[in-house]
């Protein structure tokens, strides 16, 4: 019993949990709830042993199956991705397990057998260090961690869920996720206001640069710089990306709700006051239609690649 | 029917603490209210205070020492009808205040509709609402954006780009609200501000809890210097967009 169990609800990208998986220690067990064999073949790059649980997409009914599943596994640690469905679900599993709970873990440290797993204190920076108790324990982990997938193919391994009602029946999860393109995206260019000015395409050709999707202000898009369904915050998406390059933002809390988790903020704004900065980790005071074109030359000469 | 908002109040005292050792610059940055309702909790008193056909129904609970107190007289002048306060003074894991709270919801009558903070109750860890529905035994809908009371049941809402969902629940059900417009309260009249000190704040004492397994801090520091902040200005071009390749491209697939 010293590895990890590492549960994937349906709502919660594939490829990404993967990624995830090959940054958690020891050896880990994976079980995919709600998904076909294909589905899981064509997501999953990350090898090992995939235990498939159900194959509806009905949230939680699976639930119960689950539980099943994990008690036959050795992992003494499940771990769920800290997005909407893996947030709702670590309650619930918890309770079934008889575990301790914790959630939005931003790394892993320590041996085998003292293992130390780490969390942002609510309201702070201040990083909290938990041992877990010596039973089982669920803990969800947020955007940090990310390892680098086998590329080989995964040994899947069928199970039969569940159509027994049960109290997990009724429950829903966050809202349904958005376009899949900015709800599964690692890395996240933000707009607002600010590029109104700048050059048709430029910061599209930069976030093409390197993988990156598109997300705006609310103001940005009633100035028609994006669409709609590119809204982040309190009357759009809720996303976790593992990086967020906001362009022109001010850092408004009404958009900053949309982005949860612990991702890295990278802020370019001309004003040295705007709010943005007081949570970005790297801060650039100038105007985007300065900074980029320095920028998307530096990428092009790391990625030896040219947009011209 | 009683709707029951839980709302916690002020900073923990260990981050108060961890307040007074932090540096002033770089680390130690504190975005919580120390003096008003937590942003979850507020959406959630919002959210219950809508739902409910009369005001008495709303009762607010909040778990901790005479500062919760500060929570529960905003939402009382946010329009709840009662309050009480579940007396624990000492910082609380999410599986305890979930304990706690569930012992106050049996002394309540009728279907008791739980509503929180999708992150409120417990610091902002999430746990409170899912294993308050599993220790009752009820219907979980988990971050709303909308609530609306039918007949004997209620609707929860989900409202995004992709589209809008909707759920029905009986009456006797946890609901967590996510942060959004439709969620947020209004600023109560001075009349109501000051009506809040009125009533009396009913304090009980914390139901005997079964044991749960909760993981133990060992110990807490300020983040790694590498995720230190940095700043670059106008002059400083050439750094920025170094720096900033270096992250962004930290990320990026196959690189």
């Amino acid at each position: 019993m010293s590895g990890c169990t590492f549960v994937v609800f349906p709502g919660s990208n594939l490829a990404r949990a993967a990624t995830t998986a090959a940054a958690l220690p020891g050896p880990v067990d994976v079980v995919v709830v709600g998904r076909t064999a294909d589905a899981v073949r064509s997501a999953w790059q990350g090898g090992g042993s995939l235990h498939l649980v159900g194959d509806s997409d009905r949230e939680f009914a699976d639930l119960p199956a689950v539980v099943a599943v994990i008690r036959e596994l050795a992992g003494a640690t499940v771990v769920l991705p800290a997005d909407g469905t893996g947030a709702t679900a670590a309650p619930a599993l918890a309770w079934e397990l008889g575990a301790a709970l914790l959630t939005d873990c931003v790394a892993v440290a320590g041996t085998q057998d003292d293992r130390r797993w780490t969390r942002r204190r609510a309201g702070s920076d201040v990083l909290d260090d938990y041992r877990l108790p010596a039973g089982p324990a669920v803990v969800t982990v947020a955007g940090e961690f990310a390892g680098a997938p086998t590329g080989t193919e995964p040994n899947l391994v069928p199970h039969d869920g569940t159509n027994t009602p049960s109290t997990y029946d009724g429950w829903r999860p966050p809202n349904p996720v958005g376009p899949p393109a900015i709800a599964d995206a690692e890395l996240l260019v933000g707009i607002g206001r600010g590029v109104a000015d700048l050059a048709a395409g430029s910061y599209q050709r930069l976030a093409a640069l390197f993988g990156a999707e598109i997300a705006a202000t609310r103001q940005a898009i009633e100035w028609q710089l994006a669409t709609a369904d590119r809204k982040l915050g309190d009357t759009g998406l809720r996303v976790a990306p593992r990086t967020y390059l906001t362009l022109g933002v001010s850092g408004a809390n009404q958009h900053m709700s949309g982005i949860w988790g612990n991702c890295s903020i990278i802020a370019v704004n001309h004003n040295p006051h705007a709010a943005v900065f007081d949570v970005a980790d790297i801060g650039v005071v100038a105007d985007a239609a300065d900074f980029l074109p320095v920028l998307r030359k530096e990428l092009e000469v790391r990625l030896g690649v040219s947009t011209e | 029917m009683t709707i029951l908002v839980c709302v916690t109040a002020g900073v923990p005292a260990a981050t108060l603490a961890a307040r007074g050792t932090a540096p002033r610059s770089g680390t130690g940055r504190f975005t919580l209210p120390t003096d008003q309702l937590g942003r979850h909790d507020a959406a959630a008193v919002a959210s219950a205070v809508g739902l409910a056909a009369d005001r008495e129904d709303v009762v607010a609970v909040s778990v901790g020492g005479q500062a919760a107190d500060a929570g529960l007289r905003i939402a009382l002048a946010q329009g709840c009808g009662r309050a009480i306060r579940v007396d624990r003074s000492d910082d609380l894991d999410g599986p305890t205040v979930a304990e706690l709270l569930a012992g106050v919801v049996g002394t309540l009558p009728g279907p008791v509709t739980v509503v929180t903070g999708v992150r409120g109750s417990a610091w902002e860890t999430g746990q409170v609402p899912g294993l308050l529905a599993c220790r009752l035994g009820v219907v979980y809908l988990a971050g709303v954006t909308g609530v609306d009371a039918t007949g004997d049941g209620l609707a929860g809402h989900w409202r995004s780009a992709a589209g809008d969902a909707e759920a029905t629940a009986p009456r006797a059900a946890v609901v967590s609200v996510a942060r959004t417009a439709g969620n947020r309260p209004t600023v109560p009249s001075l009349h109501a501000t000051v009506g809040a000190f009125e009533p009396d704040i009913d304090v009980v004492a914390p139901a005997a809890t079964s044991e749960v397994p909760v993981a133990t801090l060992i110990g807490s520091r300020v983040p790694d210097p590498a995720r230190q902040p940095v700043r670059f200005g106008v002059g400083e071009l050439d750094q920025a967009a170094s720096a900033v390749a270096t992250r962004l491209l930290h990320h990026y697939v196959g690189h």
